[in-house]
């Protein structure tokens, strides 16, 4: 276990070791600071890379990513360049992620293309995209070829699965696609959510805990569980009173964003009430009025859309603890597990 | 539970039925001979964990392992709203689906580019493979930096340092003959074929009703497998009220050399499309996923 021997576990808010969670969070901050010092100040550049990483985050992926390496025998030290690319990737992402969503705000400041414009912005992405290769494979560097053919090969995985959530989240709202079931959802939920945010970080934790010696695929049903629950309870908050730091009430539905209570409530509505849905979806964002966001939020409470959706993220999180216990069997009971353990809790109490 | 029958005529008074009962010992019955691979198992246990997270209406029961072990299984799977147990279904399905998808992508991937046991110790096709990664999400600079790390066994030393590589390299985009099916090297280059070097064909015969299958190859299973080792998880549509169709049985078929199922579309199936996975024994990851089309 090296470094990461058992201590005593300090459950914080959200049921996560909070003294733990900021020491990866500081090691990881460290390397991105390494790796985004340029030798020179590029003009419409380098500032902009360093804006989204600078505006703080958790730093729950880095972190998922060294804690999988500390539960697999590895230790922060070695795992720390991977959890710096993971972050480094997910901040490209949120860039080009904010430009398609036309969303305004991030992480309580104007998002990057609002402050630059669309070009620079998605020019910014890009680079910051590939600066994450940098740190991933000085990470692989000393793992030996078959590690660092599992890195490669679990990356692309990712990014495959990445991309084509995306797609299909934006393809159902350019196309106006109504007949969607919980199955599509959660399909594109994994794809989405679970395989960059949870599944990938913990499998470069594992390849690196383990040298290359443990099977990454060990990892992907915890996470998958865990991305989904996560999923729903986020587009859950968007419709409540606190839709989370920097986000609108009700933004999903400005967006028409398919989400399990959508699906669900063009179930449960009546002809003419689905017909109205259908009528409001078809809008563009600046079409839909408040009073219509207004009425399909009621709606989908009316119908116990609401509800039905809690269930199932409770039930994901249900299947995330079943997995998490078959995943992580025989691995040390120190803080590491109880933060892997912890994520699931989480989900549901985080501010 | 196994009991044996008794002889109506020597029926016990009910103290002694329930004192023999007492002190008989029994064996609970094996839930399956054979491995099961529908997730159908993972699925009830996560249920199980679900009934007990939603009837707590909060993410009280979600405690650390040390507090949680000795309460699991309270719950029974009954419990479990119907609805919640499709989700979880669900939940497994996608799951097994996406990664006979992946793996199939994988194998598309490694048989086009290279062979893989060349690969660990070779910096300049794992620059490749990122570079690959790169296309999956952004197309707009990473055609300069294709090139770039397309240089890696070129350039003994390391990289140039930045201003001196473009001197150096060859005219953009010759560095590797032109795809098929698209641009050399850009993002809408087809990749090459491989099912079936990779993959197994697939073809499907079927009784009754008109119906073609959508699906052409399936994974080759990791070990030596028969056909009578193969099995397809009963083809479902998306559709409520279409009643699921099962797949009769695989055979070889030796006019393609690969795989022949066979299908008996019943009579008055609903129209549309029925999809299901496909399982070789011994082998828990799908070789892929049956579609067809039943036509109106």
């Amino acid at each position: 276990m090296g470094a990461e021997a058992a201590t005593t576990f300090a459950p914080a808010q959200g049921g996560l070791p909070k003294h733990l969670l900021e020491r990866y969070a500081k090691a990881t901050r460290e390397q991105l600071e390494f790796y985004l010092d340029p030798p020179s100040d590029a003009p419409f550049l380098d500032a902009l890379l360093e804006d989204y990483p600078a505006r703080g985050g958790k730093m729950l992926r880095p972190s998922i990513c060294i804690a999988n390496a500390c539960q697999f025998g590895g230790s922060l030290e070695g795992a720390v360049k991977c959890a710096a690319a993971i972050e480094l990737l997910h901040n490209a992402l949120l860039i080009h992620d904010d430009v398609q969503d036309g969303s305004d705000m991030r992480r309580g400041r104007p998002t990057l293309h609002a402050l630059h414009g669309i070009p620079l912005a998605i020019n910014a992405g890009d680079a910051l995209l590939f600066t994450a290769f940098r740190p991933l494979l000085d990470a692989i560097a000393p793992l030996g070829g078959e590690a660092a053919r599992q890195v490669i090969d679990v990356t692309i995985a990712m990014a495959r699965q990445t991309a084509e959530g995306q797609a299909l989240e934006l393809g159902w709202r350019d196309h106006n696609v109504t007949d969607l079931c919980a199955a599509d959802y959660i399909g594109m939920a994994l794809k989405k959510t679970s395989w960059m945010g949870m599944i990938w970080p913990a499998q470069l934790g594992v390849i690196v805990g383990g040298r290359g010696k443990v099977d990454p695929g060990r990892v992907v049903k915890f996470g998958h569980f865990l991305g989904v629950a996560f999923q729903i309870e986020d587009d859950l908050r968007n419709l409540s009173d606190d839709p989370g730091y920097g986000k609108e009430m009700n933004g999903d539905l400005y967006e028409a964003k398919r989400t399990l209570m959508l699906i669900h409530v063009l179930d449960a509505a009546t002809r003419a009430e689905r017909s109205r849905i259908e009528d409001f979806l078809a809008l563009t964002r600046e079409e839909r009025s408040d009073d219509e966001v207004l009425w399909l939020a009621g709606l989908m409470e009316e119908k116990g859309s609401i509800e039905h959706a809690r269930k199932v993220a409770a039930a994901m999180a249900g299947c995330a603890l079943e997995e998490f216990e078959r995943t992580y069997a025989g691995c040390p009971q120190d803080d590491n597990h109880a933060f892997l353990h912890g994520l699931v809790r989480w989900i549901f109490d985080r501010k | 539970m196994t009991t044996r029958k008794k002889a109506p005529a020597k029926k016990a008074p009910p103290k002694k039925q329930a004192k023999a009962a007492a002190k008989r010992k029994t064996r609970p019955t094996p839930a399956r001979k054979a491995p099961d691979r529908s997730g159908a198992v993972a699925a009830e246990e996560a249920a199980k964990r679900a009934a007990e997270v939603t009837a707590s209406n909060s993410a009280d029961l979600i405690s650390h392992p040390a507090s949680q072990h000795g309460a699991e299984g309270a719950i029974p799977v009954a419990g479990v709203d119907e609805a919640i147990a499709d989700a979880v279904k669900s939940g497994y399905d996608v799951l097994a689906q996406s990664i006979a998808q992946g793996r199939e992508a994988a194998a598309r991937f490694r048989q086009g580019e290279y062979n893989m046991r060349e690969v660990p110790k070779d910096v300049e096709t794992a620059a490749k493979r990122v570079i690959d990664l790169a296309r999956q999400i952004s197309v707009t600079t990473f055609d300069l930096c294709e090139e770039m790390l397309g240089q890696i066994g070129k350039v003994t030393g390391g990289p140039p340092p930045p201003g001196e590589v473009a001197s150096g390299l060859p005219p953009f985009r010759n560095l590797e003959p032109a795809k098929q099916g698209g641009p050399a090297g850009g993002l809408g280059a087809a990749p090459p074929s491989h099912r079936t070097i990779e993959g197994m064909v697939l073809s499907v015969e079927f009784t009754g009703p008109p119906a073609k299958s959508l699906t052409h190859h399936l994974a080759r299973p990791d070990n030596p497998t028969s056909p009578d080792q193969i099995s397809a998880a009963p083809l479902q549509s998306r559709h409520p009220g279409a009643d699921a169709i099962p797949v009769a049985r695989f055979s070889v078929d030796f006019s393609r050399g690969g795989l022949l199922a066979h299908i008996d579309v019943p009579k008055g199936q609903k129209p549309g499309i029925y999809a299901g996975l496909v399982f070789a024994e011994g082998q828990d990851i799908p070789l892929g996923t049956l579609v067809i089309e039943v036509e109106g």
